[in-house]
């Protein structure tokens, strides 16, 4: 009302100028009254625009705050989250979903949500919008301002929603917000592109969102779509420009290799040329001087010199044709053992001449693998001339075959000058010398390690040195055996679990092969009809088998298996697998199957058997709980196979425990290891764990370490004294093993041991300082086992010792470290496997040189599975952990 | 007779330099490293000394330095003998205190010319 009298006043001005009279004073009036109403009106428009401003004005400040806030954020993910979250809180919707445009796919991707619930992220997730689905919802009929506004009253509203995610709402009167209605804000990028769109539901006021609402947030979504472009153009810039850092680092060290390279071989050339040169030159000046004898001597220098100079040559140009893949690759089944026999004569001349002491050893008669024999035998040539140079006179090389489950090991140990830690990975760059100075004590050109990774790579295999104790180092080249599983109806199309990953079906295969130290391993489903059992997978077993074995309930061991749910022992003929004779391998079968049921939900749904221990010896009690323990969580994983297929993530969570998994297994868990399991898991036996937990004791044993595959090398390899920043992160590898232990499975119990196996009897240990009883007994008795094997097996910063010894330490620990119950079964189970102890111990001495040492560093990386980690190794240490 | 001290880490480049000055009539004297050159030079005085720079240990360069250090044999004229002919590896001789350079591959005959002029230099 004050505004309108105040007005009043101002207005009639001009009318009132008007001349004098009558009619002029009635029209005047009038003229007064229409100019009032006139005003009335205006006035009443203006206040209503300005009130309308004012909200305007305070929405446009809040969406600047809001801007503001966005464009602070340079992480995607984070911005993302937060523009979700700011339309929630500011802009009135309850739920909102942002969707990004993925060129390369052609989809719309769900990557920030507010308001909705677990299931429908999940959903989300998982359906990203086509292009196509988007047509259907941006229709002219929909469209309001630049947002597509669905009522469901609308014509095609229905199936323009069809595949929409619907979350309850609460229940609206007539003409509000219905659940079945959507706003889509389209995000286009300056240049008008579409790069996404923000979808807002359930609005605060129940009200259908208005055109000033939808320009809000269409303003809002400008700025938005403004935020993401500059944060991508941000990590774009940062990451191009953390590449650059790195090329540039690359560049510069191999501008220092290329240096090396021209000086170690200019070097290694120059040499023998010398004496070529010269002694030459004095045949040619000096001849009628010299007596015949001298002159012989003089061309067997030449001649001797000329030959160096040739094998350097030609390690050049092997190198050479090895980059420009033009070795043909020829792989056949080979015997590994025929071949080192074969290079042990020149390698023990070569040895004498330089007075090394040379010896070596096979695991076995033979072994077969599918190689290249020729690069196999340059292999060894090169890690052997590798040995011989860096290992003084009187010094030791020892080379030895390793035959493992899923690959070979060629080992080429010495106890030379070493190499130093911070050097290990360099050393196989091409024209890397460790010593690089004038004063280097040894020729080379840093070519022969280079030519080795080359092979081995070829192969689909790893090399890596690894530091022993007290000194020297030891090469160990890694050959997988690829060609080995075998898939149900590989080439006839038949559908199958592992169907459309083949690659996953030989992780499973070996990592149950690797686990149980088995040659033969096969997994049984039941066929589609469900009468008969039929191999899904297997490893060690002819292709013929693999199709046509069929067995039905109670038929053969797997048979039965499958009909009593009971593990059964049995033999391997049986089973069909390959006689020796078949398998071209003079070694006798152990005549043993093991087999036990495939566990879901309490109910049998396949068998999985396995065969043939590598060490020739018979499957015992610890190796059925073992199988047992695996195939309980096989169900579980064949599962998460079938349902995670499509989501990377999942299946590659799974896929990386099996991988660490085996990679641990054959870092780690060796001959001493597996002694040191049997103890545990008998006297845990002998103190009344019931089956059910001893199976999960037999679990948490090949599970317990993974997480070291998470841990630096160097923390690992360190040993005590730790910093305690170092401390703190060697402690996070009980929290990683459990996190990938949750892939495969494991029930509360394998949990709680491996969760509590660094916990000390009296409290002073890790993670939860729990004490005494409170310690579940299979922890306190993995942790005996845990340091048992560290100090047979020996580490990096501490040498092997006997079982005397280690029972003595682990004696002087009792109470504090120790739970004294579990330690004396311990005690006397471990006294049962003295003479199997010192036996091994003792076949590894033969390889090393001083007495009781043990090399320690074996990286936990392993060949088939490589990923282009470098993962950590072993630790354990007795005194700590 | 002038007596000469060479020294090398390859026993082949003794035995052809030894066959050479031996056959122009020198006394020659061998040593197989550094450490074992610096007592010889101190102990026996040689007129000049033949050293290689890629060593083991201690290295030409760091002999030839010790050799000037000593008062025994700070006199004694030193000749490198090497695979590097870079101008660093030049500067880095003379830095230490050689008298002259003979690069690898050499030549005998050119290897006793340069010997004989040296001496003869220094004693002309």
């Amino acid at each position: 009302m004050t505004m309108f009298s105040a007005t009043l006043g101002a207005i009639p001005a001009g009318v009132a100028a008007a001349p004098g009279g009558p009619v002029p004073y009635a029209v005047a009036i009038l003229a007064l009254a229409a100019g009032l109403v006139w005003q009335i009106l205006r006035m009443r428009q203006r206040s209503r625009d300005l009130l309308d401003r004012q909200e305007r004005v305070r929405g446009l400040e809040s969406l600047l705050a809001i801007s503001a806030r966005i464009h602070a954020f340079r992480d995607s993910e984070h911005l993302l989250n937060e523009i979700t979250q700011s339309v929630r809180e500011s802009l009135g919707f309850r739920m909102v979903l942002l969707r990004i445009y993925n060129v390369s796919d052609k989809v719309f991707e769900a990557k920030a949500f507010s308001g909705i619930d677990e299931e429908g992220i999940e959903y989300l997730r998982n359906s990203p919008m086509t292009l196509t689905g988007f047509r259907k919802m941006a229709l002219p009929q929909f469209l309001v301002s630049n947002s597509y506004l669905i009522r469901h009253t609308i014509e095609g509203a229905e199936q323009a929603l069809a595949d929409a995610y619907t979350q309850a709402q609460e229940k609206r009167a007539e003409g509000e917000w219905d659940e079945r209605d959507a706003l889509i804000i389209p995000l286009n990028s300056p240049e008008g592109e579409i790069r996404g769109y923000l979808s807002v539901d359930d609005p605060v006021d129940h009200k259908v969102p208005g055109l000033q609402t939808i320009q809000m947030l269409e303003l809002f979504a400008q700025q938005a779509a403004t935020a993401i472009a500059s944060a991508e153009l941000y990590s774009r810039l940062h990451r191009q420009n953390q590449e650059l850092t790195r090329s540039s680092d690359r560049l510069r060290y191999h501008n220092e290799l290329k240096n090396n390279f021209v000086a170690n071989v200019s070097h290694e050339l120059r040499t023998p040329l010398t004496s070529i040169k010269a002694y030459s030159e004095a045949l040619v000046h000096g001849r009628e001087r010299m007596e015949d004898a001298a002159q012989g001597e003089f061309l067997r220098v030449i001649q001797s010199e000329s030959e160096k100079l040739t094998g350097i040559v030609n390690n050049l140009l092997d190198l050479e044709r090895m980059e420009r893949e033009q070795i043909t690759f020829n792989r056949h089944q080979t015997d590994l053992v025929a071949l080192v026999r074969g290079i042990e004569g020149s390698a023990r001349a070569q040895a004498e001449s330089k007075r090394i002491a040379f010896s070596m050893h096979v695991d076995r008669e033979e072994v077969l693998l599918g190689v290249d024999a020729d690069l196999v035998r340059q292999l060894i040539r090169h890690l052997l001339d590798n040995a011989f140079k860096f290992t003084p006179s009187g010094g030791k090389v020892h080379l030895s075959v390793v035959d493992g489950v899923s690959s070979v090991r060629i080992v080429v140990e010495d106890n030379g000058i070493g190499v130093p830690d911070n050097k290990m990975t360099y050393i196989f760059d091409r024209f890397y010398q460790v010593d690089g100075s004038s004063t280097r004590e040894h020729g080379g050109q840093g070519i022969g390690l280079a030519i080795c990774r080359d092979i081995v790579t070829r192969h689909g295999g790893r090399i890596w040195g690894e530091r022993v104790q007290p000194q020297g180092v030891r090469f160990n080249a890694l050959l997988p055996r690829r060609d080995e599983i075998v898939r149900r109806g590989q080439d006839n199309g038949h559908h199958t679990v592992f169907n459309d990953v083949p690659e996953f079906a030989e992780r499973l295969i070996h990592w149950v092969g690797e686990l149980l130290r088995a040659r033969v391993v096969a997994l049984l489903l039941p066929d589609p009809g469900g009468e008969h059992l039929v191999v899904e997978a297997a490893m060690g077993l002819e292709d013929r088998v693999v199709q046509d074995m069929r067995l039905a309930r109670g038929e053969g061991v797997a048979g039965r298996v499958w009909a009593t749910g009971e593990p059964a022992l049995g033999n391997a003929e049986a089973a069909g697998a390959r006689t020796p004779a078949e398998r071209a391998d003079p070694r006798p079968d152990t005549g043993t199957l093991l087999s036990a049921p495939v566990m879901r939900a309490g109910r049998v749904v396949g068998v999985v058997n396995v065969a043939n221990r590598i060490d020739g010896r018979a499957f015992g009690v610890c190796d059925r709980l073992l199988l047992q323990a695996i195939a309980a969580r096989l169900g579980h994983v064949l599962e998460r196979v079938v349902v995670h297929q499509s989501s990377n993530r999942e299946f590659g969570d799974l896929a990386q425990a099996l991988r660490k998994s085996v990679a641990i297994r054959r870092a780690r868990h060796d001959e001493l290891a597996e002694i040191c399991h049997d103890i545990c898991i008998e006297s845990a036996r002998r103190m009344g764990l019931s089956e059910p937990e001893l199976m999960s004791l037999a679990f948490a044993l090949q599970t317990y370490d993974l997480g070291l595959t998470g841990i630096p090398d160097d923390i690992i390899h360190k040993g005590p004294p730790l910093e305690p920043e170092e401390w703190e992160i060697l402690q996070q590898h009980v929290h990683l093993s459990l996190q990938l232990i949750s892939s495969l499975d494991a029930p509360g119990e394998v949990h709680d041991i491996v969760l509590h196996h660094h916990e000390h009897f009296d409290g002073s240990g890790y993670p939860q300082g729990l004490a005494g009883e409170d310690i579940p007994l299979g922890a306190r008795l993995l942790m005996l086992a845990d340091s048992l094997t560290a100090m047979l097996q020996g580490r990096p910063y501490r040498r092997a010792v006997g079982l005397e010894q280690a029972l003595a330490e682990m004696q002087q620990r009792v109470g504090s470290q120790f739970c004294p119950r579990c330690l004396e079964n311990f005690l006397e189970e471990a006294q049962r496997h003295a003479e199997r102890i010192d036996e091994v111990q003792l076949s590894r001495n033969l390889a090393l040189p001083a007495p009781a040492s043990r090399p320690a560093a074996t990286p936990v990386n392993d060949v088939e599975y490589e990923d282009g980690e470098l993962v950590g190794a072993a630790s354990g240490d007795g005194h700590t952990h | 007779m002038r007596k000469i001290l060479i020294v090398d880490d390859e026993p082949y480049i003794l035995s052809i330099l030894d066959f050479s000055l031996d056959a122009e009539g020198y006394a020659v004297l061998q040593a197989a490293d550094g450490d074992a050159a610096l007592s010889l030079a101190a102990e026996q005085q040689p007129d000049l000394v033949i050293l290689d720079v890629m060593m083991p240990r201690l290295d030409g360069f760091e002999t030839c330095r010790r050799l000037k250090a000593d008062l025994r044999t700070k006199d004694i004229p030193v000749v490198l003998l090497t695979a590097r002919n870079s101008r660093e590896d030049r500067t880095r001789g003379r830095d230490c205190g050689a008298d002259g350079y003979i690069t690898k591959p050499f030549s005998p005959q050119r290897l006793v010319d340069t010997v004989q002029t040296f001496l003869g230099v220094r004693h002309g």
